[in-house]
């Protein structure tokens, strides 16, 4: 499989997956045997440059979530390799020996050494420090018995990176960082709204110095008027602290505020992804075109022609043999049910996989 | 064009152990017949609990401790809050219905699609069920043979009987007393077959590919979109005059809220229902509705054509709301500063103030009453 973006942007890449997939195994039958496997992610190739934001699109059940948790090692790959802030030679590398031969010692202690993919133990908790994730609804992430003061801390006394009085500088720092102040150090996650719950989930994840931040749909659960504070928030945090984001979401006008690029999934899949103006101008897979034509326009003197996708996403247990969006796509045709089509380089940093893009 | 339903003055409360919480305070508007009135506002600021009061189905702590809500009913007008139960009776499901926000908790895991649709419509045209049911049984009756399957006669001349007796009253005793007991209450299948085709077509006009296969499954077996049109189903049985939508797409993905949205427009053009759609998405307003209402705190901001809301916005909350909505291809954001008040104690005066950049000191003495300013746009604000 060919990996997809250019090299130089490659060179650049603070994260870079290649291959990943992710499998869930069911489990039947009277002695419960494996009798088959949800395709949760199938063989995604990600990578994100420093100080980017990489937005990933799709709807529900799409493998958006499995593939940062992946990613960010919260959950084992089942094949593939995660990279983090590697020198691109060793990735070159560590490519080529794969291509050419599987059992190599040389492949395997440099894989040992830089692979998340193999991480165990000691070295996935080092590894941990650099990269958070922030949830989508801060009333089931944060703990209801701890103390605001307490939810931030913790990380750092986990990492050591700082205890007691020192600690409570730093929390007094995050918070001031996210918006609130000291007078929210002693309260409990139920005593704030729903905004200063997710800024409390923001300064926690922040609490290790990271340097990637995964971003699960972390402005669904709130109001409108608090997600625009929070999106700023996010965008000013990122500025000032250098941070990569990987930032998960269903909704495409949040995409088009705070992304620099886009990456559309279907089926654990990705179907489309690149520039976010390229993207969002000029679609190249069907897929793309009907989701941005299905997100409602705030504003009653556009009239534009929708695109109405009919049916439901498929199982991921039994996904169709060809192209994955084939089952609904409006232009679809024979090639589509039998082969599936590689993502390739439709315009200059744009990829999607379709055999009759639009163009 | 005629008014279908009126809210006046409608004061809400509900007595909890922090206080009570004045969730809607004198709220008005009206809704014309055949429009679509989009009902916008942040969580907490009253739009649920409007669209509850509407099918008298406020429980306690909650309680209406003021105003009206009349709702048209041939020519003349009942009112809800003062109805009694059986009156309300008549009116849910008949004459206002409701598609609550997620369709995994609005229907009954434990019964099938075509049991729970059925209730809906044999709670209001019975009468035409129970005739259909009649000319069945005849039918059948006509097809039997002389001085053959005495047994079968028997028992169709039995049903028969039962049927004629719900035809002329549907609450009859023995009709009653025999759905109780085995073998007996075998007459019901009658009823069943013919609200099963009732239900058959009735899905068939949401769009729900394979209906018979719909109808005879459990809801852990359909998808959430199918689950909304089952939904959907059930609140247009019985061809309501007003639908009230709460959030019909808020736990949808944007392709499947695409296909409801669809779905309801289309619907709303061959029922002719009046809907009332709630929601929190500017932009499904934008598509759906004919007229808004922007809801803050309990109160109601501002009225006005869609249009000319997005157009010509007067009230600084609704501005500021449309200025805090990330839309394709804006560049910057503009948030509103504070949170939502606290119901229990709400700021005084305008319930927008502490939140209002525009505020002066008439706002934190007076509460503003909603005025007409432009022909149909009326705003609740001391700068006009």
């Amino acid at each position: 499989m060919s990996l997809i973006l250019s090299e130089e942007y490659l060179k650049e890449a603070l994260v870079d997956a290649r291959r990943v997939k992710k499998y869930f195994p069911i489990y039947g039958g009277v002695f419960k045997r494996r009798i088959g496997e949800v395709k949760a992610v199938d063989g995604v190739n990600v990578a994100i440059i420093k100080g980017e934001t990489l937005a990933v699109v799709g709807e529900s059940g799409c493998g958006k979530t499995t593939l940062a948790k992946t990613i960010i090692r919260l959950l084992t790959p089942t094949d593939g390799n995660i990279f983090f802030n590697v020198p691109y030679d060793i990735r070159k590398e560590i490519e080529e020996l794969l291509s050419t031969n599987k059992n190599n010692q040389r492949l395997d202690s440099l894989r040992q050494e830089y692979d998340l993919a193999t991480f165990k133990g000691r070295k996935l908790k080092m590894l941990r420090r650099h990269m958070q994730i922030v949830y989508q609804d801060p009333s089931t992430s944060l703990n209801p018995r701890m103390l605001v003061k307490n939810i931030i801390a913790e990380p750092m006394e986990i990492h050591n990176i700082a205890k007691g009085l020192k600690a409570e500088e730093k929390v007094l720092e995050l918070l001031r960082r996210v918006g609130m102040d000291e007078t929210h150090l002693y309260r409990y996650p139920h005593e704030l709204s729903g905004g200063q719950r997710q800024r409390v989930a923001i300064a926690r994840a922040l609490s290790t110095n990271p340097d990637f931040l995964v971003l699960d749909e972390p402005t669904s659960a709130v109001d409108v008027s608090v997600r625009a504070q929070l999106l700023n928030l996010l965008k000013k945090l990122q500025k000032e602290m250098n941070l990569t984001y990987m930032f998960i979401t269903h909704d495409l006008n949040v995409v088009d505020y705070i992304a620099n690029r886009v990456m559309v999934m279907y089926l654990g899949n990705v179907m489309e992804a690149g520039n976010k103006d390229l993207l969002f101008n000029k679609p190249t897979h069907p897929y793309t075109e009907a989701l941005l034509s299905a997100i409602p326009v705030a504003d009653p003197f556009i009239k534009r022609k929708r695109i109405i996708l009919h049916g439901d996403v498929p199982s991921p247990i039994d996904p169709p043999k060809g192209c994955v969006f084939a089952s609904r796509c409006p232009i679809v045709k024979e090639k589509c049910f039998t082969e599936k089509p590689p993502l390739i380089e439709m315009r200059k940093g744009q990829y999607a996989a379709c055999w009759f893009p639009i163009s | 064009m005629e008014k279908i339903a009126e809210v006046e003055n409608l004061v809400l409360r509900f007595y909890t152990y922090e206080g009570i919480v004045k969730a809607l305070e004198k709220v008005s508007f009206a809704m014309k017949e055949g429009e679509t009135l989009g009902i916008v506002g942040e969580t907490g600021s009253g739009k649920t609990a409007t669209a509850l009061t509407f099918l008298g189905i406020i429980l306690p702590p909650g309680k209406v401790e003021d105003g009206s809500i009349r709702i048209k009913s041939g020519d003349r007008y009942i009112d809800v809050i003062k109805a009694d139960k059986e009156t309300l009776r008549k009116i849910r499901g008949k004459l206002v219905s409701m598609i609550f926000q997620e369709p995994s908790q609005a229907l009954n895991p434990v019964y099938t699609v075509e049991e729970q649709v059925g209730e809906a419509l044999l709670a209001h045209i019975y009468k035409d069920i129970y005739s259909n049911a009649l000319k069945e049984i005849n039918e059948q009756l006509s097809q039997l043979e002389e001085n053959r399957n005495v047994m079968k006669r028997i028992r169709l001349i039995f049903d028969k009987m039962v049927y004629e007796r719900l035809n002329r009253n549907a609450d009859d005793k023995l009709a009653q007393f025999l759905s109780h007991i085995p073998i007996l209450k075998r007459y019901r299948r009658w009823m069943r077959k013919v609200i099963r085709r009732y239900v058959i077509e009735l899905l068939k006009q949401m769009d729900i590919p394979d209906p018979e296969r719909v109808a005879s499954s459990y809801p852990h077996e359909l998808s959430g979109g199918m689950r909304q049109r089952v939904v959907i189903a059930i609140a247009l049985a019985c061809r309501p005059v007003l639908l009230i939508a709460d959030e019909p797409t808020t736990a949808l993905d944007v392709t499947v809220e695409a296909q409801i949205l669809d779905l309801i427009r289309k619907l709303k053009k061959d029922y002719g229902t009046t809907i009332a759609f709630i929601t929190h998405d500017l932009g499904v307003i934008a598509e759906m509705a004919d007229r808004v209402v922007v809801m803050y705190a309990g109160n109601v901001v501002e009225i006005a054509d869609v249009k000319e809301i997005f157009r010509n916005p007067l009230h600084p909350y609704t501005k500021a709301l449309l200025k805090a909505i990330p839309k394709l291809g804006t560049k910057e954001l503009y948030p509103i500063e504070g949170t939502i008040p606290n119901l229990v104690n709400p700021p005084n005066g305008c319930r927008f103030h502490p939140r209002c950049p525009y505020v002066f000191e008439k706002c934190i003495a007076e509460v503003p009453q909603l005025r007409e300013v432009k022909e149909g746009h009326y705003v609740a604000c001391h700068l006009y």
